[in-house]
């Protein structure tokens, strides 16, 4: 009986993170439709450096946004099972390591359904840090975008 | 169906959510109306209606009035919180309200006609029905409905059976929060009427008694988010353009008998004035101390020039309120004033953990920033707004002025008034933190901007004297200090900059208030706060503070506080007094209130409760089946309230009790 309701809790978990990362994919295509990107975002909270957690496919879309400016370095990544590896030049560090890591100014999770606990994770590490989900990212630039647009409208 | 007791009450509002109770509903409208269904699938409303109207059941029994809900034709919601002009239908035949020339080329024209062919039908079977049974008064009530489709009300009695059964169908059609309006002013020629025919006060006074109990009947079916929630508020009194303070007999009537009613609701929001007579007020304090929560005090003097300075004019005079406190024009009026909530403690902690809080150096830089976060939410709530679509209501929109000169659906923008309301909540929490930051980190320095993001992080782990510190100190807000009111309009000034502007696609604007339903809703997911709440506790309740030592202070405060421009959608100064003080100081209360009203508060309401009678009545329920309590804008059955809606009145009373 236990086993099935963990079977079914994974599940829920597994469609709500599919759930989440459709919407998540949407908005994001829909803000690049609009010439607009998540750059906005790090230059507004002076951000110089950056770590993504999470070396999957949404970590190396952001790493190819940042790419696309300067002024902004993407210091390393962060994933449970990425140690030694590297994508497109810049390093996989296991979250274990976080502690031995030189300081960024924000780490962004791609890996949004389980934010609380990466966040808490991280965050008893190095407080001083931001730890900021790439969901809130991504609503934060899609209101803006939405309010910039409605602007233009009434005036 | 008879609902005998508070637990049936309670277990019917239950099922009337639970997924087997709406199942069972639509299987019987398949029996019954198969036709009805799929209108609706289609999203007709008209069809809907005319299938409703020609199948559902009438039940008739011996009460004063004819009201029936057949449960089994359930619409989609749709517009709520808003107020018909009752008047449109005492005043005149269903049939005069019809559009009279050639409709062939106008849609809406024949939606809107087709709707009242309806309730014709409708209205005839109800006579019909009426005709075959052996009540007594059954050619009286015949009467009524016959002069509903071609004449005005012929008696205060017959006008109050026009409000119900107006009221009824809003409620039938997927309508909530319907609100009873002016009720002494629509129906105040009705009632001097029959006092010239010779009719009673007395009398007069038992046919409201009865359309009180009947419009609490299916008050289950009516709660909106928790039990009690109907908002089937009343609007009694009230300064005219010329500066007089009307309350007349009838208007004491109506409280009265409010007042005896010892249920939840119909409620009563009663205007008040600096010229008010004492008189008045004492009656007012007499309802309140009877516990049900009645009246909610809402002040002309600061109100009305709100509004006219919003662009309301003459119509500012006959201003109602929603469901719960927020003003708008009844009768004229789309306007749903609670379709956001902007939370200021969570931009705050959006701002903590999202800064580089070891870059901020000075207070004016972190209150600067704060506001940068303010302005996040703002736009998420501006956007949430411009997206809501509602289905159009033909029927809402005949009975609200504008929708028939203009021939627009409410929905479209139909109304006279088109304006759009959301809350806010946390604002108290949020100054008390803020200051809190100020004076401990960039003044004393005594911690830094990372310790106020540990404290939210570990919930005061680590922080347990600060916490206590906290605790012990009490809340700013509510405090008659020049630096908290200058920091509260702060706040709110810089929300009316960034919404001032915003039109809705009905060109209506935006207005907000610092009252919110929500103060536990939002609170739930919200980390602890640099105030002394730790993670998940209830904001501050509307505007209150009950460690404050005098309710002269939070008067005062209340009345600093600057309600104009689009700040007007409810601000509620929320007190506590406990049943023995209120009634040992009944007149310095009701002078208190009168001070209140020349200082300037815009809105009070009272809950009347003892902490050892509210615990006993969690401990034992069974034993307080009718004891009510105010909550946010409501009145409800304590018994019936969710455990955290029950523990926050308890904590609230002891606090008043330590102080008082």
């Amino acid at each position: 009986m236990d086993n099935n309701v963990n079977a079914c809790n994974k599940q829920n978990i597994e469609q709500k993170h599919d759930r989440e990362l459709f919407i998540c994919a949407v908005s994001w295509l829909d803000l690049l439709e609009q010439g607009a990107d998540l750059y906005d975002y790090f230059v507004d909270h002076g951000c110089k450096s950056v770590a993504i957690y999470g070396a999957g496919d949404l970590g190396k879309t952001l790493l190819r946004e940042f790419r696309k400016h300067e002024g902004i370095t993407v210091s390393f990544f962060l994933d449970l099972k990425g140690k030694g590896q590297a994508i497109d030049g810049i390093p996989v560090y296991s979250s274990y390591d976080y502690a031995t890591l030189p300081r960024v100014d924000i780490v962004v999770v791609t890996a949004f359904t389980y934010f609380s606990e990466i966040s808490n994770y991280l965050l008893k590490i190095r407080p001083e840090t931001p730890v900021v989900s790439l969901k809130k990212i991504i609503e934060v630039r899609s209101d803006e975008v939405w309010e910039n647009e409605y602007a233009n409208q009434q005036s | 169906m008879q609902i005998s007791n508070r637990d049936d009450e309670l277990n019917m509002y239950k099922a009337k959510n639970s997924a087997e109770e709406v199942k069972k509903h639509e299987d019987n409208c398949k029996i019954k109306s198969p036709n009805f269904l799929m209108e609706r699938a289609a999203g007709d409303f008209e069809g809907c209606f005319y299938y409703m109207c020609n199948d559902m059941e009438i039940c008739i029994d011996r009460g004063r009035y004819v009201q029936f809900y057949d449960f089994d034709y359930i619409y989609d919601p749709c517009v709520k919180n808003i107020t018909p002009a009752y008047d449109l239908f005492l005043n005149n035949g269903l049939l005069d309200l019809n559009y009279h020339n050639d409709i062939s080329n106008d849609l809406f024209c024949q939606r809107y006609n087709s709707v009242i062919d309806s309730i014709e039908i409708l209205i005839k079977r109800v006579i019909t029905e009426l005709s075959m049974s052996n009540f007594e008064e059954r050619e009286k009530k015949k009467r009524w409905f016959s002069n509903m489709l071609v004449t005005s009300a012929k008696s205060f009695e017959e006008a109050l059976q026009r409000v119900l059964f107006l009221e009824q169908l809003l409620w039938q059609t997927g309508s909530r929060l319907v609100g009873l309006g002016r009720m002494d002013c629509y129906l105040r020629p009705f009632y001097y009427e029959d006092i010239k025919k010779g009719i009673s006060k007395t009398e007069i006074y038992n046919e409201i008694v009865e359309f009180l109990e009947e419009a609490h009947n299916y008050y289950w079916y009516k709660s909106d988010v928790l039990v009690g929630d109907t908002g089937q508020v009343i609007i009694l009194g009230g300064i005219e353009p010329g500066g007089e303070y009307v309350f007349d007999e009838l208007s004491e009537l109506l409280l009265e008998a409010v007042k005896n009613s010892k249920k939840t609701d119909p409620k009563v929001v009663l205007r008040v004035s600096h010229s008010m007579p004492v008189e008045v007020m004492n009656k007012a304090v007499g309802c309140m101390l009877m516990g049900n929560g009645s009246p909610l005090l809402s002040n002309d003097d600061v109100i009305i020039p709100a509004l006219q300075q919003f662009g309301i004019k003459d119509d500012a005079y006959d201003y109602t309120t929603s469901a719960c406190w927020e003003p708008l024009i009844g009768g004229k009026s789309s306007s749903m004033n609670n379709q956001a909530c902007l939370s200021f403690a969570k931009a705050l902690q959006n701002m903590l953990f999202e800064e580089q809080l070891d870059k901020i150096k000075d207070y004016s830089t972190f209150e600067n920033k704060y506001f940068k976060y303010v302005k996040r939410e703002i736009i998420r709530c501006k956007r949430l707004i411009s997206q809501r679509r509602y289905s159009r209501n033909t029927l809402y929109s005949i009975f609200i002025k504008g929708c028939y000169q203009k021939k627009t659906d409410i929905v479209d923008g139909g109304a006279e008034y088109n304006n759009v309301g959301f809350t806010t909540v946390g604002i108290g929490n949020t100054v008390d933190a803020l200051l809190n930051i100020k004076e401990y980190v960039f003044e004393k320095k005594e911690l830094a901007l990372i310790d106020v993001k540990k404290v939210s992080l570990y919930n005061f782990v680590g922080y347990e004297s600060l916490y206590d510190k906290l605790k012990d100190r009490g809340s700013f807000f509510g405090r008659d200090d020049i630096e908290i009111t200058s920091l509260t309009n702060r706040i709110m000034r810089y929300v009316t900059e960034e919404t001032k502007d915003y039109s809705t696609s009905a060109a209506g604007k935006l207005k907000f208030g610092i009252s919110s339903p929500s103060y536990i809703f939002e609170s739930r997911n919200c980390l602890a706060s640099f105030d002394g709440r730790k993670k998940g506790e209830p904001f501050t309740v509307h505007i209150s503070n009950e460690k404050v030592d005098s309710y002269t202070e939070l008067i005062s405060f209340a009345g600093m506080i600057d309600y104009y421009e689009n700040r007007f959608n409810g601000n509620v100064l929320d007190l506590i007094f406990s049943p023995s003080f209120l009634e040992k100081n009944l007149e310095k209360v009701s002078l208190m209130f009168l001070y209140g009203i020349e200082k300037g508060f815009f809105q009070l309401q009272t809950n009347v409760i003892s902490s050892a009678v509210l615990k006993a009545a969690k401990d034992h329920p069974e034993e307080y089946g009718n004891l009510i309590v105010r909550v946010w804008g409501f009145s409800a059955y304590y018994v019936q309230l969710p455990e955290e809606f029950k523990d926050l009145l308890i904590k609230r009373a002891m606090e008043n009790e330590v102080v008082v």
